[in-house]
């Protein structure tokens, strides 16, 4: 792989502390429907486990379920106008554990895939995958677990696996009875392989497939690149080629809701970071506001970033968690340090070599949420050019992007962009390349669409 | 440091609003860092900004500046701190006109223009240099980021055509006597290296032979000094201990230099076998004149040079072509500065045909 970047001393420290978050008084869930389609209405009592949303309604990445018992307290809607997707908020009245009938676990295709929807595992797995259970477009042909994680403060591979190796073992079973005759690949890092061989996990039968520390080689595109052994960037999801990508976290809450035989009510998350007290997995009702989080596990103001501080998203506080926020990081705010671009910075990380950590390669890295510089004109130094891993050229794209220059977005192949955001990490210019990269991959869309 | 603070918070106060805005937001990120978080992700960034990326180009021309001083005397510092005011006034005032941020790279074109003259030239010519290097070879163009060719080339090329005896005779010899040698009246001068060269061709003797009268046998005393020369130059070892460090930072690529070298060495050996009395041996071409400091600081400018390795390779190739070709058959006896002046004119195109060709195998399946 031509670019990527390295993030080898940013690693999160190991898990010691796991505990319960305070339960809330009420849980969001965006349901990703406005209101008035919803199975449910204000004042409604709910049970944990119901369904909010009509079959045919429900939305990857949201969260269609009840976690608790209680009441439909109010809808939020998100967006402008009455028939903008919503979220529920659900007050919880008490004994809100799971009353309904156990779910019979399925080893048949159709069966499987009713399981995940309705325990609420289709959200935790990415986009493509998600839309695939909801509606099977092709046959996959390759499954490959993601195994490892290189972006910075992250977590997810083989030191959650370890954690919880029964789930893992029945999500693997699933997943493997769901893609039968798809070949199973583990993807993990080529020096933590006598990690995976000591959960002796053999009645899998998957293969694992070894690849460094280098950001971003666990996004999907790369992985199915690099194992089908042709360049599939940009060219449709890799659901379209028969390549199914699950990451460690959607394979646990699989195996959980397995073993539990019921919708999740709850889920593991992992925080790390400079803002974090400690390192801690905690066990997270499902819709919890996310500044219950902040409040138990935080000592100084921070950013909460689920999925990863270079292409993940922030949590507000009233963002609920969901199974897709398996991994936190906690960013301190940064501030104002005197003569800042003087200091050595033996903490702090650079594509260059202009930081005094540069020179003691294994000192202990730290991340924080801000840009560390002003914005300013590119000086087209390339070092976007050269950590791009899918080989665009950022400094032109933003450029031809901004002016929305439909033709050379084509041209210079735009839609290979993986949004890693790596060009902007990069840039001593602080501008945000990324940003302006999906702007005008928006821009081409809306005009073919046209 | 409070206090310092609270003063910065006065005056933005005071005048963060008004015509010198820009001038007060310069001190007040050159004291305190900004504190703004990321909108969007990546809601890391990487440490370097434009100051650090700045500082470090400074950093590299250092032993450069110092060993000038301990060559040529004080008059050095007074040289480079004409330059710095005369760029810094046309910088500070455009950007009031064009209320937009004082850039940082007048940081860099401050010292490094001042580096590649002679340490008698009179100070006025520094100061004029500085205003037309900033002026026309980057203001004109909307600034930092948008000029096409390096500024402080632009100011060189105009002291140098406008006032050609200036840069032509009277080289200060460096070392002469005690420090402060370039600030007295009768410090001894001479020819540089490489118009001694041009001299004794137009007077019938042959390139080895001036190089021999030059030197000796002992070519390596090329590398601690080489003679009267631009003063940023005289000494090659401090010009590349510098080269070092803003390739080794990733400040400069290491592409430019390695590749006009590798020209100047391969394709210079062989012209040098080829036509002995026309065109220099290498060691000469690389030690002698200004192309160390021209391959290390001034063609790896970011902003003149080609964004993309492919092209960088071709743009040092260039210029290490056409140092070979004006040094050899022109009447300049340097062709650096012209070089890479031209090749900045090109690199557009560099960057146009390495941005297509590497664009093309998306579409070829």
């Amino acid at each position: 792989m031509p670019g990527g970047l390295r993030f080898g001393t940013y690693r999160a420290d190991r898990i010691s502390t796991a505990y319960d978050l305070p339960e809330p008084e009420e849980v969001i869930l965006p349901i990703g429907i406005p209101a008035g389609d919803a199975s449910v209405a204000e004042g409604d009592t709910v049970v944990a486990g119901q369904s909010l949303v009509p079959d045919g309604l429900i939305k990857p990445g949201q969260y269609h379920l009840s976690t608790v018992t209680g009441t439909v307290d109010r809808f939020i809607r998100h967006g402008k106008g009455m028939r903008a997707p919503s979220s529920a908020v659900i007050r919880r009245s008490g004994d809100d554990r799971y009353h309904g009938e156990p779910l019979t676990v399925p080893t048949d295709g159709a069966g499987i895939r009713d399981f995940l929807v309705q325990t609420g595992i289709v959200h935790a797995c990415s986009t493509d995958v998600a839309d695939w259970i909801l509606s099977p477009q092709r046959d996959v042909s390759t499954l490959i677990i993601s195994g490892f994680c290189t972006a910075p403060q992250a977590s997810g591979g083989i030191d959650t696996v370890e954690a919880f190796t029964d789930e893992f073992r029945e999500g693997c079973r699933m997943w493997s009875n769901l893609f039968q005759d798809a070949e199973i690949i583990v993807a993990a890092r080529a020096d933590e392989f006598h990690r995976w061989h000591a959960l002796e996990l053999d009645e899998l039968s998957f293969k694992l497939y070894g690849y460094d520390n280098r950001y971003p080689l666990e996004h999907p595109g790369m992985l199915g690149s690099s194992i089908r052994g042709e360049d599939i960037i940009g060219r449709g999801s890799s659901m379209d080629h028969g390549i199914a990508v699950l990451n460690t976290w959607s394979i646990l809450s699989t195996g959980r809701a397995a073993l539990l035989r019921r919708p999740l009510t709850h889920m593991h998350t992992e925080i790390f970071g400079e803002g974090a007290k400690e390192p801690v997995r905690l066990t997270v009702r499902i819709g919890t506001p996310a500044r219950v989080v902040k409040e138990t596990v935080t000592s100084v103001p921070v950013r909460l970033i689920s999925g990863g501080v270079l292409a993940g998203k922030e949590l507000g506080d009233e963002s609920p968690l969901l199974p897709g926020d398996g991994v936190l990081t906690a960013l301190p705010l940064p501030k104002r340090r005197f003569m800042g671009f003087a200091v050595p910075a033996f903490t702090r990380h650079s594509w260059t070599r202009t930081v005094a950590s540069a020179l003691l390669p294994g000192i202990r890295l730290e991340a924080k949420a801000e840009v560390g510089g002003e914005l300013r004109p590119c000086i087209s130094c390339g070092a976007c050019e050269n950590v791009c891993p899918v080989s665009i050229s950022p400094s032109f794209l933003f450029r031809v992007s901004d002016a929305e220059v439909i033709e050379e977005m084509e041209q210079h192949a735009i839609e290979r962009c993986i949004a890693c955001g790596l060009c902007s990490y990069v840039c001593p210019s602080k501008i945000d390349l990324l940003g302006k990269i999906l702007s005008g991959i928006e821009r081409l869309e809306a005009e073919r669409a046209e | 440091m409070n206090g310092l603070r609270k003063m910065m918070d006065f005056m933005l106060e005071k005048f963060g609003k008004g015509p010198f805005a820009p001038v007060v937001e310069a001190l007040d990120f050159f004291l305190f860092s900004p504190d703004k978080v990321p909108g969007s992700p990546p809601y890391i960034r990487d440490g370097v900004d434009l100051k650090r990326f700045m500082s470090w180009a400074i950093v590299g021309l250092f032993p450069a500046f110092f060993g000038s001083i301990y060559f040529f005397g004080p008059r050095v510092i007074l040289v480079v701190l004409v330059s710095y005011v005369a760029g810094a006034a046309v910088e500070v005032l455009f950007s009031i006109l064009r209320k937009e941020p004082i850039a940082e790279g007048l940081l860099v074109t401050g010292l490094i223009f001042p580096l590649t003259l002679p340490v008698g030239i009179p100070l006025w010519m520094v100061a004029l240099g500085a205003i037309f290097g900033v002026f026309f070879g980057k203001e004109v163009f909307g600034g930092t980021g948008h000029n096409i060719m390096n500024p402080a080339l632009v100011g060189r090329a105009f002291v140098f055509l406008s006032f050609p005896k200036a840069l032509s005779t009277g080289w200060v010899i460096p070392g002469q006597g005690a420090l402060g040698a370039g600030l007295s009246a009768d410090a001894a001068t001479g020819a540089t290296p490489l118009l001694a060269v041009k001299l004794g061709q137009s007077a019938g003797t042959s390139v080895t032979e001036t190089i021999q009268a030059a030197l000796g046998s002992d070519w390596v005393q090329l590398l601690w000094t080489k003679g009267p020369d631009a003063f940023g130059t005289t000494s090659a070892i401090l010009v590349i201990f510098g080269g070092l460090i803003v390739i080794f930072t990733k400040v400069a690529n290491w592409r430019i230099p390695i590749s006009i070298f590798g020209t100047v060495i391969v394709l210079g050996w062989i012209l040098h076998l080829l036509a002995p009395n026309t065109f220099m041996p290498p060691h000469y071409q690389l030690l002698a004149g200004g192309l160390l400091y021209g391959a290390f600081f001034m063609a790896t400018d970011p902003v003149s040079g080609p964004t993309y390795n492919n092209a960088r390779w071709v743009y040092g190739l260039g210029i290490g072509i056409l140092i070979l070709v004006i040094r050899g058959l022109s009447g300049y006896p340097e062709g650096v500065m012209f070089s890479i002046l031209i090749m900045n004119l090109v690199t557009p195109l560099l960057d146009h045909g390495s941005r297509t060709l590497h664009s093309r195998r998306f579409h070829n399946g």
